[in-house]
């Protein structure tokens, strides 16, 4: 399934706000919507992404118009999943009392979603070469 | 002021300063002065004495497909650039030759087999059509 390259921007946006937001007023409970809003991407799909739906809904109403350009679901529901996990340490951080470790890693998906709204930077993209670079071998063909 | 206010103001600042430097670095088309050897280009099939745009490809690109479509269109207007597209994992000896870091990579090949530029991202389609435009006047 192809989505809309606005989607995740606009998501990420959202993401950017609630977080600073729960940073800010040392709202455990805001992030906790974050977490879960990332798993609800991640595990379930984009289709069922709350913030995704929001897009879609505002698009149709506001008529945004028919998308610039496509891109496939995998690589930004993976972005969603990186989300969930570092989010989700940081809840349980401050669940256990870490608290400098667990904002800390709230401020790491802040400045990350931050970088994917302003820029559109495509993260399988930008690290799928690297990777290969690093780890990979000639993959041989069967 | 709370500290720890401090250091979100700091990293919503250095995330600004990241996503402009991003933005303007993106799909620019830089001169580049490496040549490919002629077994290179036998590998990624360029067509022997003509231009080619040779785009550096991964699975589920969606800029890698909005590329093709800018390379597609600035060989339209001329009829002698070959467009050609190599996937990371069947060509990673060439990918670290060429120290390619992110996809898609484009670069403009010269028909003696030279990089004349490069551009990591969407290209730009007017720096690309004035790369090409310059190495007509000049020749090659």
């Amino acid at each position: 399934m192809d989505i809309d390259v606005r989607g995740p921007r606009f998501s990420a946006a959202i993401t950017f706000a609630v977080l600073v937001a729960a940073f800010a007023l040392h709202s455990v409970w805001l992030l906790a919507l974050q977490v879960a809003v990332f798993a609800v991407a991640a595990l379930a799909g984009l289709r069922w992404s709350p913030y995704g739906n929001i897009f879609r809904f505002l698009k149709r109403r506001l008529d945004w118009g028919p998308p610039p350009a496509t891109e496939p679901e995998a690589p930004p529901r993976f972005a969603q999943l990186m989300g969930l996990l570092f989010t989700g340490a940081g809840l349980a951080a401050l669940l256990g009392g870490a608290d400098a470790l667990g904002w800390g890693l709230v401020l790491v998906v802040v400045a990350l979603s931050g970088l994917l709204a302003a820029t559109g930077l495509c993260v399988g993209c930008e690290t799928y070469t690297l990777g290969r670079r690093l780890f990979g071998h000639r993959r041989s063909h069967a | 002021m709370r500290p720890d206010l401090v250091v979100l103001a700091a990293v919503v600042a250095l995330t600004a300063l990241a996503a402009l430097w991003w933005r303007a670095r993106d799909g620019r088309v830089r001169p580049a002065h490496r040549s490919f050897t002629q077994a290179e280009l036998e590998a990624v099939a360029a067509p022997p004495g003509a231009w080619t745009l040779l785009e550096v490809v991964v699975p589920r690109c969606g800029p890698c497909a909005a590329a093709r479509q800018v390379l597609d269109e600035v060989a339209a207007r001329r009829g002698d650039v070959a467009v050609r597209a190599i996937g990371v994992d069947e060509h990673i000896e060439l990918v670290r030759a060429h120290r390619v870091l992110r996809a898609p990579t484009v670069f403009v090949i010269d028909p003696a087999g030279a990089v004349r530029a490069r551009a990591a991202g969407v290209p730009d389609p007017g720096e690309l059509g004035r790369v090409l435009d310059r190495s007509y006047v000049g020749g090659p």
